[in-house]
């Protein structure tokens, strides 16, 4: 048994011609934040609706809560709480008439259900204001109230920050992080903004044209991708000798045939390098790199990188 | 079932449908009652009792309230898609078919309301201008018949209600579809046969504002089932569908 709460086999999804998620394995853990990160059009919603079962899936399968969703949509999707897009509501409805709609469909039990959710997410209870009135951030905090009413153990966020403002992408932020730690929910974000996931997610999926490129955790991500030096020389397993026996270092990477990282940046290098010259290894080059993620997500989408 | 027709109802709030028909049934009662100033053998119209409740129901019946009906009807039904909302409503998980009959009972009740509202109004002024001469069983009879038109007017127009859904173009469509459906009636009128078999009149048969024996009675009563059972066929095909067509 896997404590996986999503799971995809080699999803796929065919629009016609075009391939727009291509043999994608996802892996959501329980408790935890998975970012679902992607340029505009790379396939995270198409994703998500698939795993909801929104859409037909072309070929693959997906695993919520370790089964397929299939004909159990009225069991499981009252332990799942959802936007996708833009969330829909009624017009001519104020935000708590829609909200209790949907609470009564649910048979939601908790009585101030709708006016916890409303607090939750900074949304005034009984107003009179209808959801046509409302601006693109209150659409977005209604959809987010919506999808938290029905006390759901998985959230599946597609862009929940979208057409918010610093202050209301922070206090969303804020309370994302707090239902996964105080409330242990598991979550599934996606977004396109590479800052936002990685502040928020625990993990990170990313995806380049329908094609998932890299699944890690945000720990090991960062890691890669903080200070480090880059080694070029012409023998690597010489210089792992060396490295280990006389400097004690077990903290690097071996990246090809001619270069390392050592993650260690406060390594004596000029001690380093006369070892190395005294083994018979010829030193190429030693440098300090500080890669931010930017530049990772640059280099794994082929250049493109990311907003 | 009953938190669907609770919903359905709700979603109606602050609709400007509903105010669009109502505001037509005060039209209606309006124009009716200035058609009664005429005057015809040395008395106005409405002087003679009964006929303002006739005539009002008449013409709600060929010109307006089927179109009315109609649009709300099929408003309800693409409103889920054209606002976006059937996505949210199928995470809860809601059964479309449940939902559509949802709807329509939702539009056949407000059919009947919106007939009775006219009965209201009219009975009201037939009642200050005629009281004397105004028998409470003719008054029954005019209830009886407004409120079969309501149910009547519903079966009548459930094809094209289901029609429009199905063909996604704005539920604007079912207004002028409805609109031609029930002025043809007018047409069909003047013919003993496609009077009873007009879905429109057919509603005048079984609602008592025409003279119709029993056996046309019951021509009439088939020819609405068969529309509501049109309807069904109709929706059925549409819920099959859509299940298959992507949420956008
Ligand atoms: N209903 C559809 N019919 C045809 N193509 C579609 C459909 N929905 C999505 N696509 C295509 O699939 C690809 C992935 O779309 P998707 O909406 O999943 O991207 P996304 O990552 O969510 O993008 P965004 O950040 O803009 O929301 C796009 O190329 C899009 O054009
Ligand atoms: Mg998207």
């Amino acid at each position: 048994m896997s404590d996986y709460v999503i799971e995809t086999k080699r999803l796929t999804k065919n629009y016609g011609e075009q391939t727009a998620v291509n043999a994608v394995n996802v892996h959501v853990e329980k408790g935890r934040i998975y970012g679902l990160l992607g340029r505009n059009g790379a396939g995270k919603t198409t994703i998500m609706k698939m795993i909801l079962g929104l859409t037909p899936i072309t070929s693959g399968e997906v695993d919520v809560f370790g089964q397929n969703i299939k004909g159990r949509e009225k069991r499981v999707y009252p332990r799942i709480g959802a936007i996708i897009e833009t969330p829909g509501f009624y017009p001519n409805l104020t935000g708590t008439e829609n909200l209790e709609i949907f609470a009564r469909l649910r048979g939601t039990a908790a009585p101030n259900a709708v006016k916890n959710a409303l607090d939750i997410v900074g949304l005034p209870y009984r107003d009179k204001k209808l959801f046509s009135k409302y601006s693109l951030g209150m659409k977005q905090r209604l959809g987010i109230a919506n999808a938290i009413l029905h006390d759901p153990e998985l959230l599946i966020l597609d862009e929940p920050t979208n057409g918010l403002d610093p202050i209301g992408i922070a206090e969303v932020r804020d309370f994302i992080k707090d239902l996964s730690t105080e409330h242990g929910k598991t979550i599934l974000i996606s977004s396109h903004i590479l800052s936002e996931i990685a502040l928020l997610a625990d993990d990170i999926g990313i995806i380049d044209h329908g094609v998932l490129l890299e699944e890690n955790s945000m720990e090991t991500l960062k890691r890669k991708n903080s200070k480090y030096i880059l080694l070029q020389v012409s023998d690597i397993p010489k210089t792992s000798l060396v490295l280990e026996r006389q400097f004690g270092v077990t903290d690097y990477s071996v990246q090809d045939d001619h270069s390392l990282r050592i993650y260690n940046t406060s390594l004596d290098m000029a001690a380093v390098n006369k070892a190395l010259v005294v083994q018979d290894v010829a030193v190429i080059s030693s440098q300090l790199c500080n890669d931010t993620l930017e530049d990772y997500f640059k280099k794994i989408t082929g250049g493109e990188g990311i907003a | 079932m009953k938190q669907l027709l609770w919903a359905e109802r709700r979603k109606l709030r602050h609709s400007k449908i509903v105010w669009i028909a109502v505001f037509a049934v005060v039209m209606i009662a309006v124009i009716v009652f200035a058609e009664g100033q005429f005057v015809f053998k040395g008395s106005r119209y409405i002087d003679g009792a009964g006929w303002f409740m006739t005539a009002a129901q008449s013409l709600a019946t060929f010109f307006v309230l089927p179109a009315v009906i109609a649009l709300l009807g099929s408003y309800m039904i693409c409103r889920e898609e054209q606002e976006d909302t059937l996505k949210s409503l199928r995470l809860v998980p809601v059964d479309e078919a449940k939902l559509t009959v949802a709807k329509m009972i939702v539009a056949m009740v407000f059919s009947i309301l919106i007939y009775l509202l006219l009965f209201v109004i009219t009975f009201a002024v037939e009642a200050i201008m005629h009281f004397g001469t105004l028998s409470i069983q003719t008054v029954w009879g005019f209830l009886f018949t407004y409120f079969v038109n309501g149910i009547g007017v519903f079966f009548a127009i459930s094809p094209i209600v289901a029609l429009v859904a199905r063909m996604k173009k704005g539920y604007w469509l079912a207004l002028v579809f409805a609109e031609i459906y029930s002025f043809a009636g007018l047409f069909a009128s003047m013919s003993e046969i496609l009077k009873i078999a007009y879905p429109i009149t057919a509603v005048f048969n079984l609602s008592g504002y025409y003279e119709a024996t029993i056996g046309n009675k019951a021509i009439s009563l088939v020819i609405l089932l068969l529309c509501i059972t049109l309807t069904i066929f109709i929706l059925s095909g549409f819920n099959r569908n859509s299940k298959r067509i992507d949420v956008q």
